[in-house]
């Protein structure tokens, strides 16, 4: 928990890695290092530096079902409120809670209410629409989009430390290791 | 990853000799050899005791199968057309499942033997009966039901020949690209003749047991489940084998991922086809169509369509729908072994309303299937020792390799 060594202003501290297998294994020890303030950078998905980090655990998949089940319901509901209560129709001589006519709207809705959530929950909870962030205060960071794997560890994790952590992500091999100006 | 891997790992050297079918799958055959033996027996002291139950169950075990083996046919094609790794490392369990075809061309002539048993159309007092009957006999009668059943056997043989031996070929070292493209054009072919032969399939053996009713969807809702049997199948297969060196760093967390990914599509897919049928037959509310579904909610059968509902559709489902069930190997393989007892509920529920009265469970119903099904595993598990377990040949197995060096042992 020493805070002391880091300057204010400072977002965090930046490796460089050759390619996906290194940032992986960057990460892995990163993690297992005790850091949990960490993000990993790529030019496409890497699905196993994403387990490293610990990226999977997150509530989205909670906040996909609670919209599926929000838009479930409420077209459930719609047609039952117009079909047996609001405006009653003998249709075909079938009951009015005729529940197998009302699943494919319901099916619809749950799939529009499942994906509203995805997209809204998805921008809320990266922070976006994000018009600044310091990881592009690195020259090199431009690369990302091509052929640069970084790895940041921030300095609001508690177990960062400017000495410490430079010294840990150069044990890691790294291209280079550069500070995050805030 | 490997500790000190930092730069690129080396591919894991596999010979051939390494993935040979381990030993332990002699075991597992040995075993499927003694209950199909134990089981056989039973089926036949049911056969001389009661060929009303025989026969119905007979045809039951006989679909059951012939998902598995039309399944991973149809699979293998698929995956010839995607390509991808899990396409690559599931190739020889696939093809061991479609090379079993001939031995189910076997199996079906009890099918045929027992047709009066089964179909009414078969039976001339019947039919002599039924205006029905008689209008259908141009299409359900035994010469050309007979014939159709050699088109089909032989179209989904040959298909299958014609893959596996590309496939040796490029075991072989022959080929490259050129061969690579032959097996795509085979499968986009092949896809095609299989859905059509199997929909045709499907109505000449399940749907013609109820001559008046007809589904134009039923051939497809037969394929969405021999789809999921044969996954379910796979999934079981790969968890016993991710166990064994060196195939512990073939399949993969991300394998099963994949493989939990096709269980929750055919879930899904199988529950779709099934509803738009009811449900365009409910809306229809003709008598001729409706009287599938009467016959599934009436004498006792609704509790069976409650258990296929909930057991076949809803269960697997909300449990797929977890990212982490589906990447671990032994928990993904209890609910394919569960969803295996499921086929085998939506079988009966397909096969036993129309020939049986009220819903009940005869011993046969179990032990037929077994019989069938052990049969079928023994086949399956012979033509899978026969060659290496994976294709160390394909273009793709390099990368496979790679990420295998690094991978952690399952």
């Amino acid at each position: 928990m020493s805070h002391g060594d880091t300057p204010t202003g400072l977002y965090g501290l930046m490796a460089e890695f050759t390619g996906p297998q290194s940032l992986v294994h960057a990460a892995e020890h990163a993690y297992q290092a005790g850091y949990r303030k960490l993000d990993a950078y790529s030019p496409f998905p890497i699905e196993e530096a994403m387990e490293a980090i610990g990226a999977h655990h997150t509530r989205m998949p909670l906040i996909v079902l609670l919209g599926a089940i929000t838009g479930g319901l409420s077209g459930y509901l719609l047609q039952y409120w117009i079909n047996v209560i609001d405006y009653p129709l003998n249709i075909g001589g079938r009951p009015l809670l005729s529940w197998p006519a009302f699943i494919i709207v319901t099916f619809e809705l749950t799939i529009l209410g499942g994906a509203i959530a995805a997209v809204v929950g998805m921008l809320l909870a990266n922070g976006l629409p994000l018009p600044y962030h310091p990881v592009f205060n690195v020259p090199r960071f431009s690369q990302v989009t091509q052929d640069g794997f970084f790895l940041c560890i921030e300095a609001a994790d508690p177990n960062f430390d400017r000495k410490a952590t430079e010294a840990f992500l150069h044990s890691l091999h790294p291209t280079a290791v550069s500070e995050v100006p805030n | 990853m490997s500790a000190m891997s930092h730069v690129h790992t080396p591919p894991l050297k596999l010979t051939v000799a390494d993935v040979m079918a381990p030993a332990a799958v002699q075991g597992w055959q040995r075993r499927a050899g003694i209950l199909a033996v134990v089981a056989a027996l039973a089926s036949l002291l049911g056969f001389f005791l009661n060929q009303q139950e025989f026969f119905p169950s007979y045809l039951l075990g006989f679909m059951l199968c012939l998902g598995a083996a039309f399944g991973s046919l149809g699979m293998l094609m698929v995956s010839h057309l995607s390509g991808g790794r899990w396409a690559v490392v599931l190739r020889r369990p696939f093809e061991a499942a479609a090379q079993t075809m001939p031995v189910l061309a076997v199996l079906f002539i009890p099918i045929w033997l027992g047709r009066t048993v089964l179909y009414a159309w078969s039976r001339p007092a019947d039919v002599a009966r039924d205006s029905g009957l008689q209008h259908l006999r141009g299409y359900l009668n035994l010469p050309w039901v007979t014939t159709r059943a050699g088109i089909y056997f032989f179209v989904w043989i040959v298909i299958t020949r014609i893959l596996v031996r590309y496939s040796n070929q490029q075991d072989a070292g022959q080929g490259g690209t050129p061969l690579k493209h032959r097996l795509e054009n085979v499968s986009g072919v092949g896809l095609l003749l299989g859905c059509i032969t199997i929909s045709f399939a499907a109505i000449d053996w399940v749907m013609s047991l109820l001559p008046a009713w007809s589904s134009s969807i039923f051939g497809l809702i037969v394929l969405a489940g021999e789809g999921l049997t044969t996954i379910a199948l796979m999934v079981i297969l790969c968890s016993k084998l991710a166990q064994i060196a060196p195939f512990n760093r073939i399949y993969t967390r991300q394998r099963f991922h994949e493989l939990g990914k096709w269980m929750l599509m055919f879930v899904l897919l199988f529950a779709y086809f099934s509803f738009s049928q009811l449900l365009i037959i409910w809306s229809g509310n003709i008598p001729d169509e409706i009287k599938f579904y009467l016959l599934r909610i009436n004498a006792g059968w609704l509790a069976v369509t409650l258990l296929f509902v909930i057991g076949h559709f809803a269960l697997p489902f909300a449990l797929l729908l977890s990212s982490s069930l589906k990447k671990k190997a032994g928990k993904l393989a209890l609910l394919a072994a569960f969803i295996l007892c499921m086929r085998w509920v939506e079988l009966y529920w397909l096969v036993f309303p129309n020939v049986a009265g009220h819903a009940h469970l005869n011993w046969q119903n179990v032990t037929v299937p077994l019989a069938l099904g052990s049969v079928w595993v023994v086949a399956f598990l012979h033509f899978l020792r026969q060659r290496p377990l994976l294709p160390l040949l394909d273009p793709q197995m390099d990368e496979i390799l790679r990420e295998a060096s690094g991978a952690k042992a399952h």
